[in-house]
């Protein structure tokens, strides 16, 4: 449901060069080219910031180690050790 | 001027960004600009720990913070073999997006214990929504020698900065 309101002020120049993109692509109206834009762009940054795409090696290297158990070091045990005599909880 | 015992989620209202700084302006800016705005848009959430201490404002100044938030990792192709067992894609894992100490606070082991309670939160989590690893990125050298003296490995590079990961199970093993 488009119910939710956004306006916006812009250069007259980028106005006009929009409109003529969106009647290009068969838009019914300015409306509907910007929040096909915000929608794909949105969706786009909000992926490439949540999802990391790593080479096929590096990858399987990764799950590789991620399955197999190993045990913290010793200078994070002590790191562990370290924060509660600092008296943080 | 001593810390609080706990670490608590930022409020604007109750703590000072302005004044924290940990020597890396980007870290700052992220307090001070960005974190309180992520957290509102549900991408990270910043953990603060306070002094125990309020000034005049009715602000309690900042000893450190790291901030936590969901990701994923996928393979750059698909496994197309089947009998390989291996996880859908993309696979889930925690980002520990930042962590600062500010410089009044800094050699006194805050850095360690920071890092400890980040992975502490991890791991409950982890016990509603589990995640293979927990992925940082290096903002320096110093961050990256900080994470590897704790058993983080390197994964790849990313935006000329040195990414890590711990498996989750290493730290599940931390706390038990």
């Amino acid at each position: 449901m488009a119910n939710a309101r956004f306006d916006m002020r812009l250069d007259k120049k980028v106005k006009a060069k929009a409109e003529k993109a969106s009647a290009l692509l068969g838009m019914k109206s300015l409306t509907e080219y910007v929040v096909r834009l915000m929608d794909e762009n949105a969706t786009q940054v909000i992926s490439e910031h949540e999802s990391m795409v790593v080479d096929d090696d590096i990858f399987d290297c990764f799950l590789n180690a991620c399955e197999t158990t190993s045990k913290p070091n010793q200078a994070l045990l002590d790191a562990a050790n370290l924060t509660k005599k600092l008296g943080i909880r | 001027m001593s810390w609080s015992s706990d670490f608590v989620e930022l409020d604007k209202k109750l703590h000072d960004r302005i004044s924290f700084n940990c020597d890396v302006p980007e870290l700052n800016e992220f307090l001070l600009t960005r974190a309180a705005r992520h957290m509102a848009a549900g991408i990270s959430r910043t953990m603060v720990l306070p002094v125990t201490a309020t000034l005049p404002s009715g602000k309690s100044l900042i000893c450190s913070f790291y901030t936590i938030a969901p990701g994923s990792i996928e393979r750059q192709t698909l496994v197309k073999d089947l009998a390989k067992k291996l996880p859908h894609y993309p696979v889930p894992v925690f980002l520990l997006a930042q962590l600062a100490v500010d410089t009044n606070f800094q050699s006194q082991g805050l850095g360690k214990a920071t890092l400890v309670k980040a992975l502490e939160h991890l791991r409950a989590i982890n016990t509603q929504m589990k995640a293979y690893a927990v992925i940082v990125d290096c903002v320096n050298e110093k961050a990256e020698h900080f994470y590897q003296k704790f058993g983080f490995e390197f994964l790849s590079l990313h935006n000329g900065r040195v990414r890590m990961f711990m498996p989750m199970k290493m730290v599940i093993l931390l706390f038990e």
